[in-house]
């Protein structure tokens, strides 16, 4: 029974050690990763809204009117140039081949997206990984209308078209759930 | 409805072994008897759902309260490494038989990263304990899947003739690999 | 045994990946480029020179009947720190291998070298042998992974080689690529390098 004890305090010891290191080694990263996660949203939103000079989240009470309504929205930021709203970035999430897509998508108040950018992904390399990998899909979503539903085919060209991409078909399907959930948020809460 | 989405996409879309590339080890290890690799199966199914739902309700309880939340990979480890220790031990003292099937591929399950990998994948994935319950226990029958496929290829590529160079491991990586394009047809299923 | 045996040992008679294929998880799932090989590697090297050192420092003090778990713990925490390193400063590549940093814990290799090697030999010899075995996984997913990216994306390090016409063949950067591509390497690594260093 002596025994258990002292080979129990000694694996207690050493875990103490390995938790006060790793306290100490968080206590360093943890402000500079939170840094760069806010960043990150931010970052991708700055690209799509050049002239924006600043970015704020939407007021609480909307963005959960948004979120009881549609089941794609996970934050809304505004881009904002002087006092004047000139466009929001939807965050949107949905379940593609290899678990959640989230994206991000640019609208700006002329009704139009201006920018599409998946930030988090798991799809299949060389498949439906090339939501990211082929910038042409990405590109396929800019000046395109945000009033209407969109729809994905092989060669886009209306206003309401984007880039299916061949044989990830359900990556594309996912991006289309979530694109359209965006726009929806935008007709229906965010141009009134 | 989700659930059912996790089983599907855990046994046949997302198979752990043929496209997430988790527990390759064992994989390679146990699959050229099909009489071991039923028994691996069944020990890793068992502990694999049971070091979820432990690890889950860890998480919650203790790790996210007190947050400290980046002790995980510490904590989960030495969860799946007791409970594999006392598996044996409530195995050896209760049930003979059942440790005689089990018993021996036990102590090589603390280093199947399919354990760890679906225990931490289940929180980044936000799952409650159900989804947890269910996507463990589906990951580790498609593991079960693949590993008792590729026993039946390889009883069968014992005798076949072929070069010296690929015998054994080289052509079971092939073999693997062509069973890995066949589970990439499950894709439409979802 | 002499430093240079050391090396020959782990990048070529005993190389982790070819010859005991131990560790090799993480060398399919992330080497469909090379920038993700390379990184993956530095992960696996550090942690593994680390936890090799500080075992060996312990070796003395460490109960037998305890000593895996206490291995556990101490190869954890240096992957922890890797992991919280990587999302400070490396932000891009931590998502780019995901799952697979936190599963160099239960990476066999290190926990191999930890109870094969460090737990009986010196400070110094552990972090030589740490080296040795962690450039074997090294260069073995850094082969794979040029090639993968070569023929499946048609770049390297993410330049692209090849004009626009270039087709390249996706399959190898997906999974099957991997594991054919891995057996062919493994059949070509023991006729002609393990033989020929056996012979001499």
């Amino acid at each position: 029974m002596n025994e258990t004890i002292k080979l129990g305090f000694i694996l207690f010891l050493v875990a103490a050690i390995s938790a006060g290191v790793l306290a100490f080694a968080n206590e360093v990263t943890a402000p500079i990763i939170a840094e760069i996660e806010k960043q990150g949203s931010f970052g991708a939103i700055a690209e799509m809204f050049p002239e924006a000079d600043d970015f704020q989240p939407i007021e609480e009470e909307k963005l959960n009117e948004i979120k009881a309504n549609n089941n794609f929205v996970q934050e809304v930021t505004k881009a904002l140039k002087g006092d004047e709203v000139i466009g929001y970035g939807l965050k949107v999430k949905s379940v593609g081949y290899g678990g959640d897509i989230i994206s991000l998508i640019g609208i700006n108040t002329d009704g139009r997206i201006v920018g599409f950018n998946v930030l988090q992904m798991s799809e299949t390399a060389g498949f439906g990984s090339r939501i990211v990998d082929d910038p042409a899909f990405a590109e396929s979503f800019v000046g395109k209308s945000a009033t209407e539903k969109l729809v994905p085919v092989e060669s886009p060209s209306a206003d309401n078209e984007f880039l299916a991409l061949s044989g990830a078909t359900v990556s594309t399907t996912a991006v289309q759930a979530a694109v359209n959930g965006a726009v929806d948020a935008y007709v229906n809460y965010l141009s009134k | 409805m989700n659930i059912v989405n996790i089983i599907i996409a855990n046994v046949f879309v997302n198979n752990y072994v043929f496209s997430r590339f988790l527990g390759i080890c064992p994989f390679l290890g146990v699959s050229n008897k099909m009489e071991t690799a039923t028994g691996m199966g069944v020990a890793v199914t068992f502990v694999t759902t049971l070091a979820s739902i432990i690890t889950f309700i860890i998480q919650k309880l203790i790790l996210e309260t007190a947050q400290i939340e980046y002790l995980q990979t510490i904590v989960f480890i030495l969860v799946i490494a007791s409970l594999v220790q006392f598996v044996e031990l409530v195995l050896k003292k209760t049930s003979p038989s059942l440790y005689n099937a089990m018993g021996v591929y036990l102590p090589l399950i603390t280093t199947n990263c399919i354990v760890l990998g679906v225990a931490i994948l289940n929180i980044q994935e936000k799952y409650n304990i159900l989804e947890t319950a269910a996507s463990a226990f589906s990951a580790a029958l498609g593991f079960s899947l693949a590993l008792v496929l590729m026993a039946s290829v390889r009883e069968k590529l014992e005798i076949a003739e072929i070069h010296e160079s690929l015998k054994g491991f080289p052509l079971t990586l092939i073999a693997a690999g062509l069973m890995s394009i066949a589970f990439a047809g499950f894709s439409g299923l979802m | 045994m002499k430093i240079s045996d050391n090396f020959k040992n782990g990048i070529i008679k005993q190389n982790p990946i070819f010859v005991q294929l131990i560790g090799m998880c993480s060398v399919l799932a992330v080497s469909s480029s090379l920038k993700n090989s390379v990184t993956m590697a530095v992960a696996v090297i550090g942690v593994l020179v680390l936890s090799n050192v500080v075992i060996s420092m312990i070796r003395k003090v460490t109960p037998e009947k305890i000593r895996i778990p206490i291995f556990i713990v101490v190869i954890a925490t240096f992957v922890t720190l890797v992991e919280m390193l990587m999302k400070a400063f490396m932000q891009p590549m931590y998502q780019a291998l995901g799952i697979f940093i936190p599963l160099i814990v239960v990476n066999c290799l290190i926990l191999a070298r930890a109870e094969a090697f460090a737990s009986k030999n010196s400070v110094f010899k552990s972090a030589i042998d740490g080296v040795a075995m962690g450039l074997g996984y090294g260069i073995a997913i850094v082969i794979l992974g040029t090639i993968r990216e070569i023929i499946g994306s048609g770049s390297i390090w993410g330049i692209q080689l090849f004009g626009e016409s270039f087709q390249p063949a996706a399959l190898f950067i997906a999974p099957p690529g991997a594991f054919i591509l891995l057996g062919i390497l493994i059949a070509i690594f023991r006729t002609v390098v393990v033989k020929r260093f056996s012979e001499e």
